[in-house]
């Protein structure tokens, strides 16, 4: 009798701790933004693109109340960017440190899903996908198919214990990988490691870019990919070249997407090229105007952009 | 005071900031003016610029010409303003002007964007033509030492010239797109 009892004690156990440990894909991607908010951890990450490794030292910490992340290069040229809170700090050689408000730096990441749980559950089919091993913790694949056929499909690698993001794989429509973040070593932290303490102290000066202001243009797109709308728009001149464009800015909540409007030029590059690290370029000439289509889309969905934008 | 002022002196020759009490004192004290002379020739010693024939007392000699030189008495132009400096701090650049350039952010891409040098070109018509085509269709090698200016060499020079500026355009653009993500990403709450 005792023993049945005993047996039936332990199946309840484990039973129980199954259930604890089985979330659902959704209940991920919210511990993935806790896990990322609340922890310090420093980081070193390799991120892959077609042929192209570089590395970086990632490091996030809470100091006095404030959130603060701090992201250096490992190979190259040096150069590092920090947040704390809303103000992004990039410090590059040869330039003047700038400061733009975002609450996201726009460097390869762990942080590439956080806060995005909203737009990725709109246009992506969220499924568990098996287990796999990742700077030598065991990690929960998730998988982020897309709806349709305008975006990119992701595969992310979640620390089995704390669900920090440790690993993702950006795939092209056609399966090919595109780019890969991956934690190569992981050190959860008691405090702030002393980095994140000393620039929250150091207040490096650095310019200050004013936000970008309303969404105002004359331009307007007949077809846009689901859930794909304008946050910016302003008109400047490239770097390099310094021709002055029409400029908007595009998004479905995941990735951004840049259109200019140009005036047609002499020489023109071919409609549709895809570079090393998988943007797509798509060019269309509209009578005296060249429109020119930037992002981690689909060629063909860069394509179809190009082509929808008028005159309003 | 000297040895400290010596220190200092120093500094000053290998390109810090001098203040201007130092200055004054520097005028004034002849001993101050010959250790600088001394650190001055030092350094010129070190970096290898010396004249073969060493004059020691040169700004002696210049202050003595000066001396000669008739006084020439100038309206006194009044402080033009340009001492107050814009601060350094926390400059916030507005996008307001129309077709402004981001001027200071303007080499930032550059440094992100050196992979994209090569391009994959996706239009199969393009990727499909012949690379490696050594020997015109149906017609034989002609000598390549005579070819010199010829109308294709001419032409192909052209072609490469397109090609590379081809090149820069959609760097342009992508170096943009880089840019762009980073001073217009939304503040979003949390």
């Amino acid at each position: 009798m005792v023993k049945v009892f005993l047996i039936g004690v332990v199946f309840y156990t484990l039973i129980g701790r199954f259930a604890y440990a089985e979330k659902n894909p959704l209940q991920w991607l919210a511990q993935m933004d806790l896990a990322y908010h609340n922890n310090n951890f420093s980081l070193s990450i390799t991120h892959l693109q077609r042929n192209r490794v570089q590395s970086f030292l990632f490091e996030h910490g809470i100091v006095d109340s404030k959130q603060v992340v701090y992201i250096k290069s490992l190979t190259g040229p040096i150069s590092y960017s920090y947040r704390i809170d809303n103000l992004v700090t990039y410090i590059d050689p040869e330039v003047q440190p700038y400061s733009v408000h975002a609450n996201t730096i726009a460097v390869p990441s762990p942080s590439f899903f956080i806060n995005k749980q909203a737009a990725i559950e709109k246009n992506y089919n969220i499924s568990l996908a098996g287990k796999g091993r990742v700077a030598g913790r065991v990690t929960q694949l998730v998988r982020l198919k897309a709806k349709d056929k305008n975006r990119f499909n992701y595969v992310l690698w979640l620390d089995l214990e704390t669900a920090l993001l440790l690993r993702y794989d950006s795939f092209d429509l056609q399966n090919n990988l595109i780019e890969q973040m991956q934690v190569i070593q992981a050190q959860w932290l008691p405090l702030a490691s002393n980095k994140l303490t000393e620039l929250v102290s150091a207040n490096i000066p650095s310019l200050k870019m004013a936000p970008a202001g309303d969404v105002v243009t004359r331009w307007k797109f007949n077809w846009l990919p689901q859930d794909y709308q304008i946050i910016a728009t302003d008109s400047h001149r490239l770097l390099t070249t310094t021709q002055p464009v029409d400029y908007l800015m595009l998004s479905d909540g995941l990735s951004e997407v840049s259109v200019y409007i140009a005036r047609a030029g002499e020489v023109s590059f071919p409609e549709r090229l895809i570079t090393q690290g998988g943007t797509a370029v798509a060019r269309h000439r509209q009578g005296s105007v060249d429109i020119t289509v930037v992002g981690k889309i689909p060629l063909d969905t860069a394509t179809k952009i190009a082509r929808s934008i008028t005159l309003k | 005071m000297v040895g400290e002022n010596k220190q200092q002196l120093s500094e000053y020759i290998d390109d810090l900031a001098l203040s201007d009490d130092m200055l004054k004192q520097l005028a004034e004290s002849g001993e101050l003016k010959q250790t600088f002379t001394h650190y001055q020739l030092i350094g010129q010693a070190m970096r290898d610029e010396l004249p073969p024939q060493i004059d020691l007392d040169f700004s002696a000699k210049i202050a003595a010409a000066i001396e000669l030189e008739p006084t020439i008495i100038a309206p006194k132009v009044s402080q033009v303003d340009n001492a107050v400096s814009a601060p350094k701090q926390a400059k916030i650049i507005p996008f307001i002007s129309k077709f402004s350039q981001y001027g200071i952010a303007a080499s930032v891409a550059a440094a992100l964007v050196i992979g994209v040098q090569q391009l994959n070109i996706a239009d199969s018509s393009i990727a499909a033509s012949p690379v490696l085509q050594t020997v015109p269709m149906g017609g034989f090698v002609s000598p390549v030492s005579l070819q010199a200016n010829t109308q294709s060499a001419v032409q192909q020079r052209n072609e490469q010239q397109q090609r590379i500026e081809r090149r820069r355009q959609v760097n342009a653009y992508i170096q943009d797109h880089v840019l762009q993500q980073r001073i217009k990403s939304e503040v979003v709450d949390k």
